[in-house]
């Protein structure tokens, strides 16, 4: 009996110390990561609707950012992250109604997206700030940081989407569908997000002090949907 | 409690070490450390479950009590006739009263005299099906009297509610498990072994293949109208995969814990797709369920014995119950008809037991004929998994008129899916594996034996970092709703 325990306890030390050991290296890797974007004037930033209309090649050193379903909460923490590194002149942020839908706070509680929003904004480690105003799915939040961390070091974990593809389709016969996936958790109408309004005034207040111009932008809406967007509030 | 959970990885150790060094000098205490582990374990889900449980277990046991101080054949009939009615009553109730009754109202609708009725809001029990049968198996055993009726109620108890097999079996027969908690468990080093070995391959076969085919069956099951016929070839493929690893993984794994507190439970599934034929695949798939309905259903009925109306009248009822045993569906009643209709012909023509060993017996490669006959019984079983796996008879129908229709020769698909690539590769090095092992037990038993340590624990602990890679989403086992 004796051995059965020593045994299964030294077999599977093995793979605890080789998790533990990834786990380590990749902590230190993930404290001292720094941004390696280009230096560049324009910081376009926002969810699919800046990153799917907007190209940065139109301005003079710009670089778009923009990620899908971006909320407002990882998009602060990126560009607090970045202005460590580099100040651009001016910051492009994709502003919208839906932006300020609760939808964007259920994106840490979804089962679908959670492991997506995680994976994305697990090295910032700013989880402990929301805790108490988002409800987050610990579940999702621990997997990703066990699969991104603890099976190989890995020196790069923030990596920022910047080869967009602009879309040139139309949407007018999507509109109801756009509406749903932008408005509606299932069936119910998300509310508004107080969450997103308190991050978007940090982003405001981020690039006051820094001195950074602000632009909000509307992008990739068709009438239709605005009209009925302004509806739902 | 799943055994893919945190909550069982915890459970299992505890419960390993309180039974191995706290109550293994006690008979009687090791196995009501078991009952109450079992009742945890069940609880778990829901605690109201276990009234159920307590409840047909009550009942089989003074059943059983009842016929070993009864002469009387009229009564003892009448015994059985109170566990039968009592367990299918159960069975029946929370699984079948909605679908009955809703097909009674439709069938009214039908002749023109419409009636209402109001369906009830039942929550299923988890692992009714299994139980119940298991606790029949003993009251009829009794009644032939195969089976001496216990007297040992913690022991009757614990073979009831056994909490590794008791959600999803293998359902053991009284026969040769209750006799085992009667027989002081000494603990086995090389069993022990075993059953871990058994463990992680059946928590591999859960948690590598079947949730990773289960995103592409289920995104392609779910939205069938959107996929073409190519795409739908391979949802039904995925599918396949995902219910074998699902259902054969949860077997591994609850022989495997038995193994580790001195327990043997019977085999389950013996490599079922490498079958050559239809007969053969259902001696190698869910093989407990097949032998029951074999001993209690099938030979009662006459067997294959009388008349050619009589051996296909009972071959139909045995397939079709045992579909319906799965759920409350036309869907399982049509997938079990089908494997009739698969195996008549083999049963009229004598064939049925043509291939009793395992294909290929001492050789790496397969004969061409072999090849053909593995496909052609995999193909149908992949078509009849079309049944069972469909929402509705008009979804499986839609399902196969769209996979017969020119879309099955384009290009698949996986539209908001992803790739499938790796699913597709890990399916591909798992039968590899199946087929290397496919003479022994399991398919890594071998592995385990005749490999050099460095490779067997390289082998092992590649299997282990699949598994947490994989994992963590805590998945429902599919047998968990039948």
């Amino acid at each position: 009996m004796k051995r059965f325990i020593l045994n299964t306890f030294f077999f599977l030390l093995i793979p605890l110390v080789y998790f533990g050991v990834n786990f380590l290296i990749n902590y230190i890797y993930i404290s001292k990561q720094k941004s390696d974007i280009p230096e560049v004037n324009v910081l376009i930033v926002g969810d699919s609707h800046t990153m799917k209309s907007l190209k940065a090649d139109l301005f003079n050193s710009a670089l778009n950012i923009s990620e899908t379903s971006e909320p407002f909460i990882i998009t602060f923490w990126k560009l607090d992250f970045i202005f460590d590194s580099f100040i651009p002149d001016t910051v492009i942020l994709g502003f919208s109604y839906h932006n300020i839908s609760k939808i964007g706070d259920l994106r840490f509680s979804d089962n679908k997206w959670a492991s997506e929003m995680f994976k994305r904004a697990y090295p910032f480690k700013k989880f402990d700030n929301i805790k108490n105003i988002i409800e987050i799915n610990y579940n999702s939040l621990f997997r990703t940081i066990w699969k991104q961390t603890c099976f190989y070091p890995k020196k790069k974990h923030i990596k920022f989407q910047t080869n967009h593809k602009i879309i040139k389709k139309s949407f007018n016969n999507d509109y109801k569908e756009a509406i749903q996936r932008h408005y509606f958790y299932n069936t119910t109408q998300a509310d508004i997000s107080q969450v997103s309004i308190g991050y978007l005034d940090s982003i405001i207040n981020l690039c006051i002090s820094h001195k950074i111009v602000l632009i909000l932008v509307t992008l990739l809406f068709i009438k239709i949907i605005m009209k009925k967007s302004l509806k739902l509030f | 409690m799943l055994f893919n959970s945190i909550d069982f990885a915890i459970f299992l150790p505890l419960v390993f070490i309180l039974y191995w060094f706290v109550t293994n000098k006690n008979l009687k205490l090791q196995n009501f450390l078991i009952v109450f582990a079992s009742y945890v374990f069940y609880g778990w889900w829901d605690w109201r479950f276990l009234s159920l449980i307590i409840f047909s277990t009550l009942v089989d046991f003074l059943v059983g009590v009842g016929l070993s101080k009864q002469e009387n054949q009229k009564k003892r009939r009448l015994l059985l006739f109170t566990s039968i009615f009592v367990n299918l009553g159960f069975l029946g109730f929370f699984k079948y009263y909605n679908f009955f009754l809703d097909n009674f109202v439709d069938a009214f609708t039908f002749f023109g005299f419409p009636i209402k009725a109001n369906s009830l809001n039942i929550i299923l029990p988890v692992g009714i099906s299994f139980y119940t049968f298991q606790t029949l198996s003993y009251s009829i055993d009794v009644y032939r009297r195969k089976l001496q009726p216990t007297k040992d109620f913690i022991a009757f108890v614990a073979y009831v509610s056994f909490f590794p097999q008791l959600v999803a079996g293998p359902i053991e027969r009284a026969t040769n498990l209750l006799p085992q908690f009667y027989k002081k468990r000494n603990f086995d080093y090389s069993k022990a072994v075993d059953g871990l070995r058994l463990i992680l391959w059946g928590l591999f076969k859960k948690i590598v293949i079947a949730d990773s085919c289960a995103v592409f069956a289920d995104m392609i099951f779910n939205n069938s109208a959107d996929y073409s016929g190519s795409t739908l070839v391979f949802g039904a493929l995925f599918f396949t995969f995902q219910i074998y690893g699902d259902f054969s993984g949860y077997s591994d794994i609850a022989i495997g814990t038995a193994r580790l507190f001195g327990f043997d439970l019977m085999r389950n599934f013996a490599f079922p797709y490498f079958s050559r034929d239809i007969a053969e695949f259902w001696r190698r798939w869910h093989i407990s369920l097949s032998t029951w309905f074999r001993d209690y259903l099938y030979i009662p009925l006459g067997g294959s014995r009388g008349g050619l109306l009589m051996k296909v009248r009972n071959t139909f009822i045995i397939f079709v119950v045992s579909g319906f045993w799965h759920g409350a569906n036309w869907t399982f009643i049509i997938w079990g008809a089908l494997n009739a209709i698969y195996f008549l012909p083999l049963l009229l023509s004598n064939k049925n037991r043509n291939n009793m060993e395992i294909v290929a017996k001492g050789k790496f490669m397969p004969s061409f004929k072999d090849i053909i006959s593995i496909s052609s019984t995999f193909g149908l079983t992949v078509f009849a998994w079309i049944f069972f796996r469909a929402k509705n008879i008009g979804h499986a129908f839609s399902y196969i008129s769209e996979i017969f229709s020119s879309s099955l020769f384009t290009i698949p698909k996986f539209k908001g899916i992803g790739n499938p690539m790796t699913t597709i590769i890990l399916v591909i090095i798992f039968v590899f594996i199946e087929w290397i092992g496919r003479e022994e037990q399991y398919a890594i038993q071998s592995i385990g034996i005749k490999w050099k340590k460095p490779f067997r624990y390289a082998f092992y602990y590649a299997i282990i970092i699949a598994i947490f890679w994989f994992g963590g989403k805590e998945q429902q086992f599919i047998y968990f709703q039948f």
